[in-house]
This record gives C-alpha cells, sequence and structure tokens, in this order.
C-alpha cells in the first residue's frame, strides 16, 4: 500500500532527517511509529501526507507516485486541526465542503467522490463518534477528548483508506485516551483502514500498531521494524514477553538516547 | 446594547442638552425643542442628501481599505519574509495623524469624492493591515496543514481558512477605527467641496450663523455613527457567532 524508496530529505536549516530510507506498509495493516521527540517522526507522516517531498527517492502509495496530499489519505494531528470559528458540525463537514468547492477533479478530491449522501455522512460520523450533542458547539466548548472525537470524524467522514495520525492522544487524559485508542483500533479494523500513528509513547505504540516502526537518531537510513501480537489487546499489560517487548523498544530508542549525549 | 439601552441613552443626552441650553441660553446652543423639528423636516431634503454622500464616502473608503489591507495583512501575517521586509515601514506609518496628508492629498487626487475616500480609507487601511496581519500571523501551521491534507489547494485555503480568519480582525480593525474615520471625514468634507455633513455643518450652516441648521447637521453625523457602529456590532454577531462569550 505505502512504499517508501530510498527517500532523502532534509529541512533548509540543514537537519539531515531521511538518507535513502526505504520502508514498507502493507494494505491494512496498523503500523505505530515510535521514537525520541526531534527523531523525525512527524516528518515521516508529513513527507506520507503529501506535505512535505522528498529531494531524493519516491513515496508510492497505492501504485501512484505521492506529489501532493492525496485525497484519500487521511491526516489528525495533535491538536489545532479544528477550525476554531467553526461548530464541530461544520468541522466535521469541512473535508466533504472542500471537495464540493472542487468537484470530483481527482486532484483535491477523489475523481469518484459522490457527494449526494453529505448531509448522511456527516450525521453518521457525528453519531458513531458520539459527539452528535455537540453538533453546535465550537471547538473552545468541549474538551480535548471531544475535539479529537470531532477530528476523527471530519477525517473517516472523507471515506480514507489511509489514515495517518501524529500524536493524536498526547494532550489527553489517561481514561480519554484509553477509550479513543481502543476506538481507533475498532474503527481501524471497521473501515479496513491502513494505519501509521507517529508516539512517543510505548504504551500507545503497542497498542495501535502490529508492527512498530522504531526511529532513532537522524539520518535515518534503515527502518527498524519490531513486530508486536499484543496489538490492540489491553489485557496482556503484565504478560511476561509483553513487559520484554516495552524493554526492547526502550532500549533500541535508549541507545540513540546514549548516542546523542 | 439592547434598545431599551439606546432609548435611555438618547432621552438622557436630550434632557441634559434641554437643561444646558436653558442654562446657557445663547443662540449659538438651542434647545433639543428647537433642533429635533428641524432636523426631521430637513432630513427628508438637502441635509438627507448631505448624510446619504458622507455615508457614502465613509462605506466606500471602508470598502477600498478593505479590498487592499485583507491580502495584504494575510500576505503579511503568513509570510516572514514579507513582514520582516514591510514591517519597519507600518511601523513608522502607522501612527502618523493621516489627517495631515490632507493638504496633498487635495492637490494630488483633486477635492472630489476620491480625495476624502482615499483619507478616510488610509485610516482604515492601516488599522485593518496591523489587526489582519496579526490575525493570520496566529493561525497555527497545524490547521493549515490538517486542512490541506484533506485536498485544500489555494483557493480552498482562502475560502475556508484565510477568509473566516480574519473577518473577526476586519470587524474588530472597523470597531477601533470608525470614530476617527467619521472624524476625519467631517475635517475633510469642511475644504474645497459643497457636499457632505461637513461642509452642511461648518460652511453650509456655522458660516451663516444659522446654529440650529449647524444642530440638525451634528445631529446627522452621530446618526451616522451610531448607525455605523450598530452595523458593525451586528456583523460581529451575525459572522463571529463564535466569539459570543469567549472575548
Amino acid at each position: 500500500m505505502i512504499q517508501v524508496e530510498e527517500v532523502t530529505f532534509a529541512y533548509p536549516n540543514g537537519t539531515h532527517v531521511f538518507d535513502r530510507f526505504s520502508w514498507q506498509v502493507a494494505r491494512g495493516e496498523a503500523w505505530s511509529v515510535i521514537g525520541p521527540s526531534g527523531c523525525g517522526k512527524t516528518t515521516l507522516l508529513n513527507l506520507l501526507a503529501g506535505l512535505l517531498h522528498p529531494q531524493d527517492g519516491r513515496i508510492v502509495i497505492d501504485g501512484h507516485v505521492l506529489r501532493r496530499p492525496r485525497p484519500r489519505t487521511g491526516l489528525i494531528l495533535q491538536d489545532y486541526g479544528l477550525l476554531p470559528w467553526a461548530t464541530i458540525r461544520a468541522n466535521v463537514a469541512l473535508g466533504l465542503d472542500i471537495r464540493a468547492f472542487y468537484g470530483p477533479d481527482g486532484i483535491h478530491a477523489p475523481a469518484d467522490e459522490v457527494l449526494d449522501d453529505k448531509e448522511e455522512r456527516i450525521q453518521y460520523w457525528l453519531a458513531r463518534l458520539g459527539i452528535h450533542h455537540l453538533a453546535n458547539h465550537y471547538p473552545h466548548q468541549v474538551s480535548g477528548g471531544q475535539r479529537q472525537r470531532a477530528a476523527i470524524a471530519r477525517t473517516l467522514a472523507l471515506r480514507p483508506d489511509v489514515l495517518l495520525m501524529d500524536e493524536p492522544f498526547g494532550a489527553l487524559d489517561a481514561l480519554t485516551r484509553q477509550d479513543l485508542m481502543q476506538l481507533t483500533m475498532q474503527l481501524h479494523r471497521e473501515q479496513g483502514l491502513t494505519t501509521a500513528i507517529v508516539t512517543h509513547s510505548i504504551e500507545e505504540a503497542l497498542f495501535l500498531g502490529e508492527r512498530v516502526l522504531v526511529l532513532t537518531q537522524p539520518p535515518h537510513r534503515v527502518a527498524t521494524v519490531v513486530p508486536n501480537p499484543y496489538v490492540g489487546d489491553p489485557s496482556c499489560r503484565h504478560d511476561g514477553t509483553f513487559l520484554e517487548l516495552c524493554r526492547q523498544l526502550r532500549a533500541l530508542m535508549g541507545e540513540n538516547a546514549r548516542e546523542m549525549a | 446594547m439592547r434598545w431599551r439601552d439606546v432609548g435611555l441613552g438618547t432621552l438622557a443626552t436630550l434632557v441634559l442638552w434641554q437643561l444646558l441650553a436653558w442654562a446657557i441660553n445663547r443662540p449659538v446652543f438651542p434647545p433639543p425643542v428647537q433642533v429635533l423639528p428641524l432636523f426631521f423636516q430637513k432630513l427628508g431634503g438637502e441635509l438627507g442628501i448631505h448624510l446619504l454622500i458622507s455615508a457614502a464616502r465613509v462605506v466606500a473608503a471602508i470598502l477600498a481599505a478593505m479590498a487592499i489591507a485583507v491580502p495584504a495583512g494575510l500576505g503579511l501575517g503568513q509570510i516572514r519574509s514579507l513582514d520582516r521586509l514591510f514591517s519597519p515601514l507600518i511601523y513608522i506609518v502607522y501612527p502618523i495623524p493621516k489627517i495631515v496628508f490632507l493638504p496633498v492629498i487635495l492637490v494630488l487626487v483633486g477635492s472630489g469624492d476620491d480625495s476624502k475616500v482615499l483619507l478616510v480609507g488610509m485610516i482604515l487601511f492601516f488599522q485593518m493591515l496591523v489587526v489582519v496581519r496579526d490575525q493570520a500571523a496566529q493561525l497555527r501551521p497545524e490547521t493549515i496543514a490538517s486542512v490541506r491534507s484533506m485536498g485544500a489547494g489555494r483557493r480552498a485555503l482562502f475560502r475556508f481558512v484565510y477568509l473566516p480568519a480574519c473577518i473577526p480582525a476586519v470587524i474588530t480593525a472597523l470597531r477601533i477605527s470608525i470614530g476617527t474615520a467619521i472624524a476625519v471625514l467631517f475635517i475633510a468634507e469642511t475644504y474645497a467641496t459643497n457636499t457632505g455633513l461637513g461642509y452642511y455643518i461648518v460652511v453650509e450652516s456655522w458660516g451663516a450663523l444659522r446654529y440650529a441648521d449647524m444642530y440638525a447637521g451634528v445631529l446627522a453625523m452621530s446618526l451616522l455613527g451610531l448607525v455605523l457602529y450598530f452595523l458593525v456590532d451586528w456583523l460581529d454577531r451575525r459572522l463571529c457567532p463564535w466569539r459570543e462569550g469567549s472575548v
């Protein structure tokens, strides 16, 4: 589904993040991307979202070389993704409004997009995410968890096949986070999504990713991948092998910390 | 403000005016009982036309200032290098009272409507430019990234992000500067023209010692300010409902 092929990327200030970096994601897989802050996780996500462009190499999604944001890729950020001047309903409708604005041109919106059922889709996702009763509230009037639910509803209303999330639950309290992580896994399975979730929390990475991509110190050349049999299973937290996996991830990230020091 | 408060405020002003008129007791300070009938009588004629001309000048100045200040402010707020280039210039020019350019503008642009609109527009322009720029600079890159990821190009970003983001800024700028704008229009209309409320008050009435007419003109000018102020208030509630209670 996603092929990152020998991608090289550096910021204009000289920070070299990826150096002929390759990585593959199969359709329907759930991936976590983990690493310390500043390691380039968000850069990778922005590259996958088509918001940044590699200087060398290419990213292929669903058989097409990525050159701009792809209509069927959804992106959810930690916060600030919602428009403060629009109600929750209008925020959920935003992506569909943008598609209606351009029409099904194949560039900004999928060429086969039909928006006849726009209102039903909005209502469905408001209800599915349990924020129906907040439709007429503004983002500053609802909680952080409810804002993230709105961001998820907005993205899924666009019927994506790839879902990218950047530290989506970082700013939430533990209970809300657990709740939303479970919902995310449920939606991942139910919608057959290919997901990549960036996080710095090992617990989150292991809950949300059947495979974990560990990024250490940039520039990244090889993808360090850790398979995770415990994805979506909160009951195994005290299992010995699970703790061993946590230790392994911590060690991988720790190496990086030592290198940096 | 509620209509009841507006009514009470008007009533209090009239009572105070009447009391002062009794106390001063000179032709230069006529009481409202003399001015009000004259005001309503003249509003249907000559005074009404001057009022409409002044109002048209202010509205034209608002629209012209908006047409330039909104895109310019958005550009400065979003493109840092542009802001670095222009902000020293804005910093220096912003505090200059624009009325001092009246003679220059009269010579360069002429004594017609254009000179008034230009002068009033300049005041509104700088106010809007600064507020819109600050508003645009506050837009989080995350917000723009997430809207772009939904397929929005330049046009959709303008329609769904930049435009709605700067409406409150424009309204705030109008609220701050509309009083000054009308004051400057008044002065501009007293020179080299024979239309507008400034001309009516200073040249036609004051100059001819028709004091009651002069006050009718003052009432018309107050009405213009009040109506514009209410309009801005109404636009705020209509276009920026999310601000209610949050600012």
